[in-house]
């Protein structure tokens, strides 16, 4: 299966019916197929989520985009370009998953170096330092060697040098892997000062909250294929309950709503119950013809966990 | 790729090798060896230590090693050579090398493991441009060790020693040259295994097997022309006495009894010698060190006789050159005599005169009507000689003739005594050349380097005819012929063969050429097995 995007009228990433093989050769004839016709377009300014679990071929499909993983079927482009070729990949920053800088450098160094690598001046690169350390919390630390930092703080020297040669799309692949709370509200700072500057931002993830709390527009893949698409909205429906929080709850709830919606459930000063929309003004109707005040109204819906943990089980069923 | 890519992947070669422990400790046991160069002093007739807070004279250092020394030899300079060639070629071109590669072996393996690999290949830089980043890496490490070691080498001499030797620094150009071969394959396995431990073993394995090819092949053949030059040997002892026929001859006898050996040794002389042909030189590395020191050093001095390639090494004790006046080192002895005498006042002493003429007369033939060519045998050329003198009526007594060498060549030496002198004359017979060496002394004259030794009472005539006829072997050991028979111990032999004009198996040339298309080679196949690699 397979599906696309809306494509954005300014469409930076494209990929279309994309596949993936490994281990095929003269001795190993059936090889492990890890992307199966995916179809993607991603546009600028986007915050793009990729969701799928372990194996679900997200981390290949950016390694066919940078030209890091050869020999697959279909089209896969950047910037309009060939997937791999030196000049798009000059216009990306990539943080790869469980990526290891060289050790002998210190922070300061890496990014010096890596955005010489990606043609920058050393000059440049240092003019920007200040900021960047700043952006990612890493001044203070930033002469040590890599090899004495924290996991978390090699992920933040990782995105620093994804980040110091000011690409037009980034590729963040569990960029909030082994970083702690803190760390990870500084990284979705980060992600929305790129998109705040128009820049696109191409999550891998399996920590779907991160994903829902950053990402416009997600695809959940499941072994190498296009299990659904859209916004945040359009993957998490409503559940039909409501929950409501009054100041304080009557003990004969049960017989105030009699003939409400059903599944009521109470919680001290709070109840969920299941309503359409119409039993839902007629049980704020009731609550208030009693003189209930009511603190607060939500209706349910599922989460992205909730709803990617639904669709896989059923994809795999 | 631009000039910040570059430069950038020079910086991080420079990081990499910089932070290496290894490295480190290299290049604090180089500084240690440097600093001995500092405190001992190779003085011109002594060892000193601390700068003379303890000596020892170079005759016991020699001595303690069971060496024999001729007169005259350069005392520091050969110890000071042979320190330096243990510490540059021995130390660092063998034992060094394997530490060096083991070192380095891992700089591409660790760049290719997951989670290294895809955040550098994912910049926009080619998979060629970073594979050679890595080689550099290892060139940056052998090269800073090998410049600081010979530099400090070559200044601590100059320092504590007072002996000037540039030619040491060749030394770090010649290991990296050596590293550089090595490290290509290194980096070849590297990236066609992806294993470090693979990379050092097959590395180090590779050093010691082109090591043993070469050192096989170089006995090999030495050993071929050693049975070439002993049956060449042979057969002018015999006497025919053309030198050229004979090698020929030789070389056809040797030819046949190779071509009579069972086929098993054929085939694996064949292998050695297409290996030889094949794998880079790395044996050869030691030989350019030395070839480019003497480069350096520039040639010692000495009188050729260019139609021959007789030369002279050095002048007879006491004695100056007076033939030719212009004191060329190229002759022609043909054309006129090289003369060399030693004068007091205006009174000749000593001399020392060598010429050559031909071998080849006409003769009549046994009708006696014609004449035949034929040429003279050294016996044939000594009896002319003797018999000019006699009709001269220079001799006087007996004529003594003995058989002798001069550099290991047939030679007959007649003495006689004339008026107040003795005279010695060597004659030896040369491809188509005869050649003289006429030495006459005067009785009362000794040679310079025995006038300090006082004979018994009485004994000073039989003294100075003895101190003459040193005088005299002693010159002749600095005599030397080019012939076909010279054959050293295979490593000499070798070196003197590794020339820009030899066949390709001894070619200078061709052994830097192959072992650069070798490295070629090696990263050409590893770029090839990087492209194909999936991160």
């Amino acid at each position: 299966m397979s599906a696309s995007t809306a494509a954005n009228a300014d469409t930076i990433l494209s990929v279309r019916s994309l596949a993936k093989t490994y281990g095929k050769g003269l001795f190993k004839k059936s090889g492990f197929r890890a992307l199966d016709g995916v179809s993607i377009d991603v546009g600028r300014g986007q915050v793009f989520g990729l969701l799928g679990p372990n194996g679900a071929g997200k981390t290949t499909m950016i390694k066919v985009l940078l030209g890091l993983v050869g020999r697959y079927e279909g089209e896969a482009s950047l910037f309009g370009r060939p997937a791999g070729d030196p000049d798009s990949r000059r216009r990306v920053g990539y943080l790869p998953e469980a990526h290891r800088l060289p050790g002998y450098l210190t922070g300061r160094q890496v990014i010096r170096l890596f955005a010489m690598m990606s043609g920058l001046e050393g000059a440049e690169a240092d003019r920007r330092m200040p900021r960047l350390l700043d952006l990612v919390g890493m001044r203070e630390a930033a002469d040590r060697k890599v090899r004495e930092y924290s996991k978390g703080m090699q992920q933040r020297i990782g995105i620093a040098q994804a980040l110091v040669h000011d690409p037009e799309l980034v590729f963040l692949d569990e960029p909030t892997d082994g970083v702690d709370p803190v760390g990870r509200a500084s990284i979705r700072a980060i992600v929305q000062e790129l998109k705040a500057r128009g820049v696109t931002v191409f999550i891998n993830s399996h920590l779907l909250m991160e994903v829902e709390l950053m990402c416009d527009r997600v695809v959940i893949m499941v072994q190498g294929k296009i299990l659904r698409e859209g916004t945040i909205a359009d993957l998490t429906p409503r559940t039909g309950s409501v929950r409501f929080e009054l100041r304080e709850a009557p003990a004969d709830l049960d017989a105030l709503l009699a003939g409400l919606g059903s599944s009521l459930v109470r919680n001290g000063n709070t109840f969920e119950v299941k309503l359409n929309d119409a039993e839902l003004d007629q049980t704020i109707d009731r609550l208030r013809a009693r003189g209930l005040g009511i603190r607060a109204i939500d209706q349910r819906r599922l989460s992205l966990e909730e709803s990617f943990i639904d669709m896989v089980r059923k994809e795999q069923r | 790729m631009n000039g910040p890519t570059m430069r950038a992947l020079l910086l991080d070669a420079f990081y990499q090798v910089l932070d290496n422990k290894i490295f480190r400790l290299l290049l604090i046991l180089e500084f240690g060896i440097v600093a001995a160069f500092f405190l001992v002093g190779f003085r011109e007739t002594e060892v000193q230590v601390l700068w003379g807070a303890w000596t020892l004279p170079y005759e016991d250092v020699f001595s303690f090693f069971g060496q024999k020394l001729s007169p005259g030899s350069d005392l520091q300079g050969m110890l000071v050579q042979r320190v330096q060639s243990l510490v540059v070629e021995t130390l660092s071109g063998s034992i060094g090398m394997i530490v060096c590669l083991s070192a380095t072996a891992f700089f591409l393996p660790r760049m290719l493991e997951k989670g290294a690999a895809d955040i550098v290949f994912a910049k926009p830089v080619s998979r060629f441009a970073l594979m050679l980043s890595r080689y550099a890496s290892g060139l940056f490490f052998v090269g800073i060790l090998a410049v600081v070691g010979t530099f400090g080498i070559w200044l601590g001499l100059l320092v504590s020693s007072g002996y000037n030797d540039p030619g040491v620094l060749w030394g770090a150009l010649t290991l990296v040259y050596l590293f550089g071969i090595l490290h290509a394959f290194s980096c070849f396995v590297g990236v066609l295994t992806r294993s470090t431990v693979a990379a050092i073993l097959m590395s180090v394995v590779f050093f010691m097997g082109t090591g043993c090819i070469h050192g096989t092949w170089t006995a090999v053949s030495w050993g071929r022309e050693s049975e070439a030059a002993d049956a060449l040997r042979v057969q002018m002892e015999a006497g025919s006495g053309d030198e050229a026929a004979d090698a020929a001859k030789a070389a056809k006898d040797a030819q046949k009894a190779e071509d009579e050996a069972p086929w098993i040794l054929r085939a694996l002389l064949g292998v050695l010698d297409g290996l030889h042909y094949a794998l880079p030189k790395t044996s050869d590395a030691d030989v350019l060190t030395r070839k480019l020191r003497k480069a350096v050093e520039g040639e010692p001095w000495r009188i050729v006789d260019d139609e021959t390639r007789l030369s002279i090494t050095e002048l007879p004790g006491g004695m100056e050159v007076v033939e030719p006046k212009n004191g060329a080192l190229h002759v022609d002895l043909g054309k006129a005599a090289l003369v060399f005498a030693a004068r007091e006042g205006e009174t000749e002493k000593g001399r020392i005169q060598l010429a050559r003429r031909t071998r080849v007369v006409e003769r009549p033939d046994a009708s006696g009507k014609g004449t035949r060519t034929r040429k003279l045998s050294t016996q044939q050329a000594l009896d002319e000689l003797v018999e000019r003198a006699r009709r001269a009526g220079s001799i006087v007594g007996d004529v003594t003739v003995e058989k002798t060498e001069v550099d290991g060549l047939y030679a007959l030496a007649a003495r006689w005594s004339e008026a107040g002198a003795q005279r010695t004359v060597h004659v030896m017979t040369f491809g188509d050349w005869i050649v003289e060496i006429d030495a006459r002394y005067a009785a009362d004259w000794q040679p310079p380097e025995s006038r300090t030794r006082a004979g018994p009472p009485g004994s000073s005539a039989r003294g100075s005819i003895e101190q003459q006829a040193r005088h005299l072997r002693l010159f002749l050991t600095q005599v030397h012929l080019a012939r076909q028979v010279d054959i050293p111990d295979p490593n000499t032999w070798y070196e003197k063969r590794f020339t820009w004009t030899a066949p390709l198996s001894s070619n200078i040339g061709f052994s830097i050429g192959s072992s650069l298309l070798f490295v070629v080679l090696m990263l050409g196949l590893a770029w090839w097995k990087l492209q194909k690699i999936e991160f």
